[in-house]
């Protein structure tokens, strides 16, 4: 594994060649050189509807909110100029961008996770990557396609989802656990982002897409990209316990996990296998949730095509998206098909304030709704 | 490929009950790379529209060159370079080149993945090519993403099952398929979903116009950056196990489309081709 450390000095060197895409009039707003932050409104759509603009020209897939900053923080990619991790600060609206190292990855199963004292981790394809806010430095440990406890195939290009990409990441205690695509044991990194275990689990949890860790210091892992397992629970001693309930994203809670975008609904899991459902009705494989401060929980449900806030079992507010029915040609014969424009709803949070932040992929922006 | 509108009439519930209708038809502001350019083109195509003594009956124009095989297989890959145009009207028109697997009754299911430019429902790119993926499940949802620029031109695609999943209370069991771009190590770039774990392979090029046909200029499929049949560029069939090069030996019963134009070319019987004016 190789070790990179990207000094604020090579940054400002990538950012003059910033400058001049935007002069050339081919980048989205990136900062002028020399600054490393800037104040960008949220503009106002409708009563309690905003959007922030986002810097980039492509989707973003991730989104993570810090309250003890009040920030929201996200990765964005660009195939030509250099990737970014950007903060921007919920109340004020200061938006601040650091260099990430560069990939051709557009993100989709990429993450980014707040970890121990405020630090920013983020996952690409084969680079875990750390920022540190108060030093503004970013670090990153890459890893090779041939991986340890790798499944046959791995690294054959005839595997259907061949490769050993990084496809979630969780916290215990100071160390972050990796899991990574067809590889049969989750790491463990320290500080100093060296591995100092691995912990086997087996071929249905190997790539986990969402991981989260339980007080006890189980780890709830969701099946990998081509499972259909349920949810299961790493006990200690490392046996494994499916927990019967489905889902895509784990969100920690202390002695359990709320589970969300899941066929079965979204549920509030305990290390037993113990399941509170949390919303009225199941939610499918593209739904997102989060945890709301009054004790209910913000849902993006794709089958009512709207965003709800859920308390106490009962719906107390909505937003819907719409509908969307269009016309569109069959590639094989060319006659017209009806099909129903489905939203791009790729993450949300709520902020402190009970203030949901969601992306929308169809508009490259990220939406603030008062529900 | 479909022309649509992206616009939302909003039910605002209140907080314990109420609710409200909004009329919600203007997007946010939102800045992409070519935005003062597409801007320009609306400005452009206003006064083009003015002037033009046959823009009240302009038609719209459909049409589509390329090649599917006969049968049904998991996955088809290749790469793909879609030629950049100077645009009539990148606001209501679009090209795209794409490899695709479709299944269902009379092909009104598929997955595809490749390069476009100009107007496809919600994406639109007006002065480059981006990459894109769309989707139309069993259930008729319709997914579609914007992939941006490709870091090459010429870039390799691809789109295979890669096993069944739950997909929605209404939906139910659906067949998932990865689409994946550039090294065969990358992670997917999205997930698509059709009713079978296979489907008829197609590679083509289409051209969506409000008016006059929009140029394409030449776009390779399964060619190297010369234009030239590599190996190591063709298209290629999955059979679950292997990808197959997409020819007769491996792949009987493959047929073509053109119109005149767009046209078709072999470069190498069905592992490469272009398509142009």
């Amino acid at each position: 594994m190789k070790r990179i450390l990207r000094s604020s000095a090579a940054a400002g060197a990538i950012l003059a060649a910033v400058v001049a895409g935007v002069i050339a009039g081919t980048s989205p707003s990136w900062l002028p050189l020399g600054e490393s932050s800037r104040t960008v409104p949220a503009e106002q759509i409708r009563p309690g509807l905003m959007a922030v603009e986002l810097p980039t020209a492509t989707p973003i897939y991730d989104l993570a909110y810090d309250a003890a900053t009040d920030s929201l923080w996200y990765a964005a990619s660009d195939p030509f100029l250099p990737d970014r991790l950007v903060q921007y600060v919920v109340n004020t609206g200061k938006q601040s961008e650091w260099v990430l190292p560069d990939t051709d990855y557009n993100g989709y199963l990429s993450q980014v996770k707040i970890g121990a004292a405020g630090t920013i981790w983020l996952t690409q394809p084969y680079r875990l990557v750390r920022f540190d806010p108060r030093t503004e430095t970013v670090e990153s440990v890459e890893y090779p396609l041939d991986a340890p406890d790798a499944l046959p195939g791995a690294d054959d290009p005839n595997h259907p989802s061949p490769g050993t990409w990084i496809s979630s990441i969780a916290f215990s205690g100071d160390e972050v656990l990796v899991a990574r695509n067809n590889v049969a044991a989750i790491s463990r990194i320290g500080q100093n982002l060296i591995e100092v275990d691995r912990l086997p689990v087996p071929e249905a949890y190997a790539g986990a897409l969402d991981m989260a860790v339980a007080e006890s210091g189980e780890i709830f892992l969701v099946p990998g990209y081509t499972e259909t397992a349920d949810i299961a629970v790493r006990r200690v001693d490392g046996s494994i316990a499916p927990l019967g309930v489905e889902g895509q994203r784990l969100t920690e809670m202390g002695g359990g996990v709320f589970a969300s975008g899941g066929s079965a609904g979204g549920s509030v899991i305990d290390v037993r296998g113990g399941a509170t459902g949390l919303l009225p009705s199941a939610t499918g494989i593209d739904s997102r949730a989060a945890l709301h401060p009054d004790g209910g929980a913000i849902v993006y449900d794709p089958s009512s095509r709207s965003i709800r806030h859920v308390l106490e079992g009962s719906v107390i507010a909505e937003y819907a998206l719409g509908a969307g029915d269009l016309v569109d040609h069959n590639p094989l014969t060319g006659e017209g098909v009806v099909a129903t424009l489905a939203p791009a709803i790729h993450d949300l949070v709520v902020d402190s304030q009970g203030r949901t932040w969601f992306i929308d992929g169809h508009r490259q922006a990220i939406l603030g709704l008062d529900l | 490929m479909i022309r649509g509108r992206d616009d939302y009439t909003v039910r605002v519930m209140g907080p314990r009950g109420g609710e409200r209708l909004e009329q919600f038809d203007q997007a946010p502001t939102r800045l992409y790379e070519d935005l003062a350019v597409k801007r320009l083109f609306a400005i452009l195509l206003a006064v083009w529209i003015a002037a033009s003594p046959s823009a009240a009956n302009a038609a719209h124009v459909h049409l589509y060159a390329g090649q599917a095989a006969t049968t049904w297989w998991p996955g088809i890959d290749g790469y793909i370079r879609g030629s950049g145009t100077v645009m009539l009207n990148p606001n209501t028109n679009f090209h795209a080149h794409f490899v695709n697997l479709c299944s269902g009754g009379n092909c009104g299911q598929w997955v595809q993945i490749g390069q476009y430019q100009g107007s496809i429902s919600v994406i639109t790119s007006a002065q480059f090519v981006h990459g894109y993926w769309e989707n139309v499940d069993k259930c008729g949802i319709y997914r579609i993403q914007d992939l941006g620029r490709p870091p090459t031109p010429n870039y390799p695609y691809y789109v295979n099952f890669v096993g069944m999943v739950a997909t929605s209370p209404e939906c139910s069991a659906q067949a998932k398929y990865s689409f994946r771009q550039g090294s065969w190590t990358n992670p997917p770039v999205g997930t698509g979903y059709m009713a079978n774990n296979s489907g008829i392979p197609i590679a083509e090029t289409e051209i969506t116009s409000d008016g006059a046909r929009e140029p394409i200029n030449a776009n390779h499929f399964g060619a190297n950056h010369s234009k030239q049949y590599q190996a190591g560029y063709a298209l290629h069939i999955y059979n679950g196990a292997n990808w197959l090069l997409w020819n007769d030996a491996n792949i009987a019963g493959t047929s073509t489309f053109a119109q005149a134009p767009p046209l078709r070319t072999t470069l190498n019987q069905w592992a490469a081709f272009y398509t142009w004016d």
